[in-house]
């Protein structure tokens, strides 16, 4: 228990709570910001004021119906590699969690092979294709390789089958993420498996897979450039023409690294918007642009929305 | 209490490998009966009622539903193994209720109550709904029917989760350590809605370390151990003057 204070004490525990709050100043980190501040400003002017750049060549080449027909290519492959990764994913998954060791295992070599070896080569290897077999085709029904494989059949499927690895894993580990109890409790009230799969299992294992597919189809978008080695026509290919002829090298990878940048910011808009739709249960359903702003632009409010989230959570529990 | 047996269990045995968790176990549960089964962990309590309602698979022995065999269907002078549809169909008729609750977190609580019977009987999701809130208020739970689990209680979402299985009309209800992973002072709300069930007249299973529950609401008690039934009989008796040894022991550690 504590001691009586004395009038002594009391006197000076008045006079101290008079006194002003003085807080310590983050002096270092201001002079590391002022410095980057610097830095930026430097380098920007740099570049803006540099005569080996021609910027208004850029303004008639962002629009250029030649860029944005490759633009169209690239986004098409985007789409098309993705779709086909996922389809071939989730089948991959469900093949990596089959009782079968037969199914298992060919599902485990093939993620292996199509991981452990660069995109690039598997590109090129889609692309000679023809080398290995002339012709495809069932008995007499055959038609020439290179006639099936074009250069934006070849990419498709480099594309697309090196994804189904990728998102192989990403599937199982969705699937996994869904405790075991979920399937008792679903089996136990007469659900099949492929019911509770559908209305318990695969909603859950969503909320798991769809971010890291989010980024995997915002890699895929920058990956396709790769295409351009076998002359896909997608964006980098387009611009890689132009320049080859007109010299333009920096302004037209400008062109094309601003047109990525605009596909891969729109990308990021709506998987915010894909997210937040499978969030029941675990976070507010309310979906606003301005929520997507706070959370993404400024990152530091991620922590203080985590906050009031936890607060809400509390208040809920009572 | 019938004196008609629901459900029978003629030595059932069960391995997960070389470990033998049931060992020739034998159980009548009669129609409305409310069997407490008590015991140290790892005894079997949990596998057997997997087992109950073909969640697991026995591997030698008789599990006996209204006299028909759980898990095998007669085809001739043959017994094929339950497909999917048959399995399913018969686990609508048995409850069931976990340790951990096991709801579903992206649906609320009516929508937890409500799937099986809009998709296992093709009840109108309308209908479901409305049969939902009838049931979460008999758990006294009919203002959290828009909460999602995560935004409930240990003891709510037990409550919820004993809506549901009471959704599917079963006729019978397997309790497994429904009051295991709650709060102490939790306890009293789902053991109370497990009362009235037993009192309405439905049959249950409850594997519990409730003694208390087991004493007061149980007709029959087990003392399962070591994969078999080691003693049972009348609760509060059986509670006062345990003849097995073991029964002794497991009582003068949990009393």
């Amino acid at each position: 228990m504590a001691a009586p204070m004395n009038s002594e004490d009391k006197e000076l525990l008045k006079d101290k709570s008079q006194l002003k709050y003085v807080r310590t100043k983050p002096w270092g980190s201001w002079i590391a910001a002022a410095i980057v501040l610097l830095f930026g400003v430097c380098l920007l002017g740099m570049v803006a004021s540099n005569p080996n750049i021609k910027w208004s060549k850029m303004g008639v080449y962002i629009f250029d119906s030649a860029v944005l027909r490759g633009l169209g290519v690239t986004l098409e492959l985007t789409v098309l590699a993705m779709v086909i990764g996922m389809a071939l994913g989730v089948i991959l998954a469900l093949m990596r969690l089959s009782p079968n060791t037969v199914l298992r295992t060919t599902s485990g070599v093939y993620i292996w092979a199509f991981r452990g070896t660069p995109v690039l080569v598997q590109l090129i290897f889609w692309y000679n294709m023809a080398l290995i077999f002339p012709r495809i085709g069932i008995g007499a029904f055959s038609v020439d390789t290179n006639k099936l494989i074009t250069t934006f059949g070849a990419a498709i499927l480099a594309l697309g089958l090196n994804e189904g690895a990728y998102m192989a894993e990403i599937v199982r580990g969705g699937i996994l993420s869904v405790s075991r109890g979920q399937m008792d409790a679903a089996l136990a009230t007469g659900l099949t498996r492929r019911q509770a799969m559908r209305y318990i299992i695969i909603p859950q294992a969503l909320r798991v897979i769809l971010p890291p597919t989010g980024n995997q189809a915002i890699g895929m978008l920058k990956t396709t450039s790769i295409a351009s080695v076998i002359a896909a026509q997608d964006l980098l290919t387009v611009t890689e023409n132009i320049y080859a002829k007109t010299f333009l090298v920096v302004e037209l990878l400008i062109v094309a690294s601003l047109w990525y940048l605009v596909g891969t910011s729109v990308a990021s808009i709506g998987q915010y918007f894909i997210e937040k739709k499978f969030g029941a249960g675990s976070s507010s359903s309310g979906v606003k642009l301005s929520d997507f702003i706070r959370e993404h632009v400024f990152s530091s409010s991620r922590a203080q929305s985590a906050l009031e989230h936890l607060k809400k959570e509390s208040e809920i529990r009572g | 209490m019938g004196e008609k047996p629901l459900l029978e269990a003629r030595n059932v045995s069960k391995s997960f490998g070389p470990l033998k968790v049931l060992k020739g176990l034998n159980l009548t549960v009669k129609e409305g009966e409310t069997v407490c089964i008590i015991g140290p962990s790892g005894g079997g309590k949990s596998t057997f009622l997997r087992c109950v309602n073909f969640l697991e698979k026995i591997d030698s022995g008789a599990l006996l539903f209204k006299g028909q065999l759980v898990g095998y269907a007669e085809h001739g002078n043959k017994l094929k193994e339950w497909d999917e549809k048959e399995a399913a169909a018969f686990r609508v008729k048995v409850g069931m209720v976990f340790q951990h609750f096991n709801l579903y977190p992206h649906m609320t609580a009516a929508e937890n109550v409500a799937i099986g019977p809009h998709i296992v009987k093709g009840e109108l999701q309308d209908k479901a709904l409305a049969r939902a809130h009838t049931l979460l208020a008999k758990v006294g739970l009919a203002e959290k029917f828009n909460s999602y689990p995560l935004q409930l209680s240990g003891g709510q979402q037990q409550r919820v989760a004993i809506a549901r299985a009471l959704a599917m009309e079963p006729e019978i209800m397997l309790f497994d350590e429904a009051t295991s992973a709650l709060d102490p002072e939790l306890v009293g709300e789902v053991l109370q809605v497990m009362h009235d069930l037993a009192v309405d007249g439905m049959t249950m299973i409850v594997v519990t370390h409730e003694i208390g529950f087991a004493r007061e609401v149980g007709d029959t008690l087990v003392f399962m151990d070591e994969g078999i039934i080691a003693e049972q009989g009348k609760p509060k008796a059986m509670l006062a003057n345990p003849v097995n040894a073991r029964t002794k022991a497991f009582l003068s550690s949990v009393l």
